[in-house]
């Protein structure tokens, strides 16, 4: 490799290793941004399989802006502090067969509670709505990542060199003349 | 495309013409090279760019999608202790890698978090 460019060629081997050191570095923040496109975006647009929202939709249980229309806001609230008050976080798992009072009075067997909470997905405070601006400034990266990632392995890939396939006897004169210039300045 | 990219584009230059036409191949390949290397130096300014955007952008969206993690229906195992980290932007926290890779991966450790680590370790 370094004998073929030393012979003629326009780019010698520090040059050479500094694009193949430089494809390896925009690797990285290549994969990043591949990562983001395929990982993370999905996640942006509110495009996950097991959202809770999606899970509601698709039993077609109400969702906070439908209960609005069809019940008022009041009866809502009183069915959501209900489902609140029974349902239990994950933190304080109860032992089954137990009972619990609850904040309103009510005592709840934690089997019912349990077989609830299986029965009905847990409802988040408010829906994530996708962020539009933060899909614009990943496209953006990911087409600056991606473009400098693949310009250089073009032309690593492909130098300007001798070894291109061209006339041996061309690319010498154009580097004698890059050395005589090199020698006037 | 008036930039050209290597020595492809000009397939249809004559390199092994007569002697007369050597001068103009000669000052072909000349633009051709430093139209490759202005590319080449596009591309290393563009690179440094996404290199500063890298974490910032990564820490920020993973933040924003810790969320949507957080909420989705069949992360029970998801604890008070572990959405604080999440919310803390754990995967910033060198002091919490130590921590993981001490053994308390399953106190503080969830598979977003790694994902997540990852990326920002990638991207450093």
């Amino acid at each position: 490799m370094g004998k073929a460019h030393s012979k003629g060629g326009l780019i010698d081997d520090s040059s050479d290793y500094h694009r193949r050191s430089f494809v390896l570095s925009s690797c990285s923040s290549s994969l990043v941004a591949i990562s983001l496109l395929l990982h993370e975006l999905p996640l942006l647009t509110g495009d996950f399989c097991h959202s809770p929202y999606k899970a509601m939709e698709l039993q077609d249980l109400p969702l906070k802006s439908e209960a609005a229309d069809t019940k008022s806001q009041t009866e809502y609230t009183n069915s959501r502090l209900h489902e609140t008050s029974t349902r239990i976080h994950p933190v304080q798992s109860p032992r089954c067969g137990t009972t619990k009072q609850t904040a309103a009075g009510n005592i709840i067997s934690m089997d019912h509670g349990e077989a609830q909470e299986k029965e009905q997905p847990r409802m988040p405070a408010f829906k994530n709505r996708p962020a539009r601006y933060m899909i614009l400034l990943v496209l953006l990266y990911d087409i600056l990542a991606i473009f400098a990632w693949v310009i250089p392995c073009i032309l690593t890939k492909r130098p300007v060199t001798t070894t291109n396939g061209y006339s041996n006897e061309i690319l010498p004169n154009v580097a004698d003349s890059h050395a005589n210039e090199s020698l006037r300045c | 495309m008036s930039q050209t990219l290597t020595l492809t584009s000009l397939s249809d230059v004559n390199f092994d013409g007569p002697r007369t036409y050597r001068w103009l191949t000669h000052s072909v390949v000349r633009s051709v090279y430093t139209k490759n290397e202005d590319w080449l130096q596009a591309a290393q300014v563009i690179r440094s760019i996404a290199a500063v955007l890298t974490i910032p952008l990564t820490s920020a969206v993973c933040s924003r999608t810790a969320v949507a993690f957080a909420q989705q229906y069949t992360r029970r195992d998801l604890t008070l202790r572990k959405t604080l980290v999440l919310a803390d932007r754990g995967w910033t926290d060198p002091l919490l890698y130590y921590k993981m890779l001490a053994g308390d991966f399953k106190k503080y450790g969830t598979r977003f978090l790694v994902g997540a680590s990852l990326l920002n370790i990638l991207g450093e």
